[in-house]
C-alpha cells in the first residue's frame, strides 16, 4: 500500500466556500431545519446512504427573489479521517457545483479535481453510483464511495427539505 | 376569565328577567328604568369585552414573545453546533499562505495539525486442494487444505509538519510468529515500509527510508479490496516479489495532473536467494541488508481519463552484492555481479460496472549460468536446478457487478470473475549441458470466482483455480478468503 500519510489540507474555509458557491448572489440566507426520526428515515431511504445528522444547514443564494441554488457544507469519513465537500444544488435539485474544501486523509487517497468534475449536473437516481454513472478512482476506491454517498445524501436534502419550497416559489 | 364572562351573562340575565310587568300607567316609567337599566348593562359588557380583548391580546403577545424567545435560543444553539460541526473540519475564514516557494494563491493550502493517521486491513483465508491431481512425495500428499489468518497490517503516519510526513506499515503474518505443532505453521511480523516523505513541489518531493518497490500492479497496493482471487497472481510472487520492499530514496510527483512518477535509487537483490522459481528468495526486505550492490527503479502512470490507469516500471541494478561464500568443500566461491533487469507494463480499466486489470512482466539474470553454477558449489540449488537468464509473467482479470441488474438502487457489489496467468520462471536458461529449464515452473493458471463486497470496504472471496504446469501436476484449489481494510 503505497501509504497512510498522515495529511491534513484544507482548501476552502466555510466563508471562502460559500463565495465560491454564489459568486453572483446577492444574499446567502442561512436556513437550518431540525429532522424529525421519520425525515432522517427518508432521506437515508432515498439516499440509500446513512444519513446521522438531523441538524441540517443550508446556505440559500440569491439574486434579488430568484433562488441561484442551496449550498451544503457535507462531511463524512473516508477511511478513518473526515473530508469536507461544499455541495451546490440548483433549485431544479441538479449538482451545481462541487468542492472540495477539505481532506484530512493521506493525499494519495484524494479524488482528482477532474474526477469530482463528473458530478456536474448528476441527479438524484439509481445510476448515481460508483461503476455505474460515476467512474472509479484507481487506489482510491472508498473516497470514491464516500464522495459519491455524499452527494446522494444533499439530492436527497434537498429533494426532501426543498423541492416543494422551489415549486412554491416558482 | 370564565367566571367573568358568566357573572356578565348574569347580570344580562337578570336586567331583563326581574323587571317586574307594570300597569300601562306605569310602562312608560319602567320602560323607560329597563332601558336605562340595559344600557348600563351594555356598557359594563362593553367594559367586560374591552378588558377581556385586553387580556387577549397581552397574552398573545406574551406568546409570541415565548415563541420568538424559544426560536432564538434554538437558532443560537443549532448556529453554536453548526459551527462546532464545520469547525471541526474547515475553518470560518481561510488565510492563504505560501507553500513550496509559490505565491499565496497559487498555494491556497491551509494545512491543519492532525499528526497521527491509522488505518489497516486483513486477509483471512482458506485453500482446499482437489483430490484429482494433488501431489504425493513419497507416500504424503504435499498440497494440505488449509486455512490460514494471512496478514494483518496496520498502517500508522505521522505528519511532522506541513511539508515532512511519516509513513509506516507494520504486517502481522499467518496469524503467530511461533511454529505449532503443524509442520510448514509459524508467520512472522514485518515493516513493510517505513519511510519520510519531504514535500517540496508538486512535480518533485523526496521520499527515503524502506520503500515498496514501486512495480506493477499489486506491490504498492496490495489490499484485498483491489483484487479478484483470494491469492495474488502467480507473476506478483515470482518476478515481482510482492511485498518487495527495500532501503532507498529518490524522487516522486506529478508531472501533468494525470502523470505520475516515482524514481529510487534502491539496495539491490541478493542473488544467493534466487532459485528456479524466481526472485523471491533474494528480497533482503532490510534486514541488516547488503548493500554494496544498488539499483534504479522507476516508474511513471498515466491516467488519460480517470477509469483508465496505464503505466510501466523498471529495475536495474546487480544483485552480486559482492559476495564470496565458503562452499561445502571450503573453497570460496564468488557470486557473479549479476545485473538483473525487470520491466513491466500494466493497466486499469474500470467501466460502469466492468473492472479489468491486466499486467505483462518480463526479466533478464546476466551470469545466470555462473550464478548457477556457483549456487550449486555452495549447496543453495540442486545440481538439477537452473537460475533462468529470462522470465515472463503476466495475467488479465476481468470482472463485472451483476448485482445492479438484480437490485438497481443496492450499494454492494457481487462481481463474477475470470483470470488468466502464464508464468514461467524457466522461460530462457543459460545454454550447457548442465543447465535445463524445469516445465514444473512454467505454469497457465485459470480461476474463476466470485467476489461480494456488501460494503466498499469489505470483500469475500471464494474462486476456483486451475494449475497447468508444462510437466509435474499441481493440485487445483477451491480457495476462499474474507478481506477488509479501514
Amino acid at each position: 500500500m503505497l501509504g497512510p500519510a498522515a495529511g491534513a489540507a484544507v482548501y476552502h474555509g466555510k466563508q471562502d466556500a460559500l463565495e465560491a458557491a454564489f459568486p453572483d448572489a446577492d444574499e446567502i440566507e442561512t436556513k437550518r431545519f431540525f429532522l424529525t426520526e421519520e425525515q432522517r428515515e427518508q432521506v437515508q431511504d432515498l439516499a440509500k446512504a446513512p444519513q446521522k445528522d438531523r441538524l441540517i444547514t443550508v446556505h440559500v443564494g440569491k439574486k434579488g427573489d430568484r433562488i441561484l441554488g442551496y449550498a451544503f457544507l457535507e462531511t463524512h469519513e473516508v477511511r478513518t479521517l473526515p473530508e469536507t465537500l461544499l455541495i451546490v444544488v440548483s433549485p431544479e435539485g441538479r449538482v451545481a457545483k462541487l468542492l472540495l474544501a477539505a481532506f484530512y486523509e493521506p493525499p494519495e487517497y484524494e479524488a482528482p479535481k477532474r474526477w469530482l468534475g463528473q458530478f456536474d449536473g448528476v441527479e438524484l437516481g439509481p445510476g448515481l453510483r460508483v461503476n455505474r454513472d460515476i467512474k472509479g478512482i484507481a487506489g482510491s476506491t472508498l473516497t470514491a464511495h464516500a464522495v459519491t454517498s455524499g452527494v446522494r445524501r444533499v439530492l436527497a436534502l434537498h429533494e426532501l427539505l426543498l423541492r416543494n419550497e422551489d415549486s412554491t416559489q416558482e | 376569565m370564565k367566571l367573568r364572562k358568566t357573572s356578565s351573562l348574569l347580570a344580562l340575565g337578570l336586567a331583563l328577567g326581574v323587571v317586574p310587568i307594570a300597569p300601562p300607567s306605569a310602562l312608560a316609567a319602567s320602560t323607560e328604568e329597563r332601558i336605562r337599566l340595559l344600557e348600563q348593562q351594555l356598557k359594563m359588557m362593553q367594559g367586560e369585552l374591552e378588558t377581556l380583548r385586553e387580556e387577549a391580546a397581552r397574552e398573545k403577545a406574551e406568546a409570541e414573545r415565548a415563541r420568538k424567545e424559544q426560536e432564538n435560543k434554538t437558532n443560537v444553539v443549532a448556529e453554536t453546533v453548526d459551527e462546532l460541526k464545520s469547525a471541526m473540519t474547515i475553518p470560518e475564514e481561510i488565510e492563504l499562505e505560501g507553500q513550496y516557494g509559490l505565491a499565496p494563491a497559487a498555494s491556497k493550502v491551509y494545512k491543519r495539525d492532525r499528526g497521527l493517521s491509522i488505518g489497516g486491513y486483513g486477509e483471512i483465508v482458506f485453500r482446499k486442494p482437489t483430490t484429482d491431481r494433488v501431489r504425493t512425495d513419497g507416500g504424503v500428499t504435499v498440497d494440505q487444505t488449509r486455512s490460514d489468518a494471512q496478514r494483518l497490517i496496520l498502517y500508522t503516519g505521522y505528519k511532522f509538519n506541513d511539508w515532512i510526513i511519516f509513513n509506516s506499515e507494520v504486517e502481522f503474518e499467518h496469524g503467530t510468529t511461533e511454529p505449532t505443532v503443524t509442520e510448514g505453521s509459524g508467520g512472522e511480523v514485518s515493516i513493510e515500509f517505513a519511510y519520510l516523505d519531504f514535500l517540496l513541489s508538486e512535480y518533485a518531493n523526496v521520499r527515503a527510508g524502506l520503500v515498496l518497490a514501486p512495480m506493477g500492479i499489486i506491490n504498492e497496493v496490495h489490499e484485498p479490496i483491489g483484487f479478484f482471487g483470494v491469492d495474488r497472481p502467480l507473476v506478483d510472487r515470482t518476478i515481482i516479489p510482492t511485498t518487495w520492499r527495500e532501503v532507498g530514496g529518490g524522487l516522486f510527483g506529478n508531472l501533468l495532473p494525470s502523470l505520475t512518477y516515482r524514481m529510487y535509487a534502491y539496495n539491490g537483490l541478493n542473488a544467493v536467494g534466487f532459485s528456479p522459481a524466481g526472485f523471491r528468495g533474494g528480497r533482503q526486505n532490510g534486514t541488516e541488508a547488503l548493500a554494496n550492490d544498488w539499483a534504479f527503479i522507476g516508474r511513471t502512470d498515466y491516467e488519460p481519463v480517470s477509469d483508465l490507469l496505464l503505466g510501466t516500471s523498471v529495475y536495474a541494478g546487480n544483485s552480486g552484492q559482492g559476495q564470496s561464500i565458503e562452499s561445502d568443500s571450503g573453497s570460496q566461491v564468488r557470486i557473479p555481479s549479476s545485473l538483473t533487469t525487470i520491466w513491466e507494463a500494466h493497466g486499469q480499466w474500470r467501466w460502469r460496472g466492468l473492472e479489468a486489470r491486466a499486467m505483462l512482466a518480463m526479466s533478464w539474470l546476466r551470469d545466470a549460468g555462473q550464478l548457477t553454477t556457483a549456487l550449486r558449489e555452495i549447496g543453495e540449488l540442486d545440481d538439477d536446478e537452473t537460475i533462468a537468464n529470462q522470465m515472463l509473467g503476466l495475467y488479465a482479470e476481468v470482472g463485472y457487478d451483476i448485482l445492479p441488474w438484480i437490485l438497481p438502487d443496492t450499494g454492494q457489489q457481487l462481481l463474477p470473475f475470470f483470470r488468466y496467468e502464464y508464468n514461467n520462471t524457466q522461460l530462457h536458461v543459460p545454454s550447457g549441458p548442465s543447465f535445463m529449464a524445469d516445465g514444473e515452473f512454467q505454469d497457465r493458471i485459470w480461476t474463476i470466482g466470485l467476489n461480494w463486497k456488501p460494503i466498499p470496504q469489505v470483500v469475500l472471496k471464494a474462486d476456483y483455480r486451475d494449475w497447468n504446469p508444462v510437466t509435474g501436476t499441481k493440485a487445483d484449489t477451491v480457495d476462499l478468503g474474507v478481506g477488509f481494510i479501514f
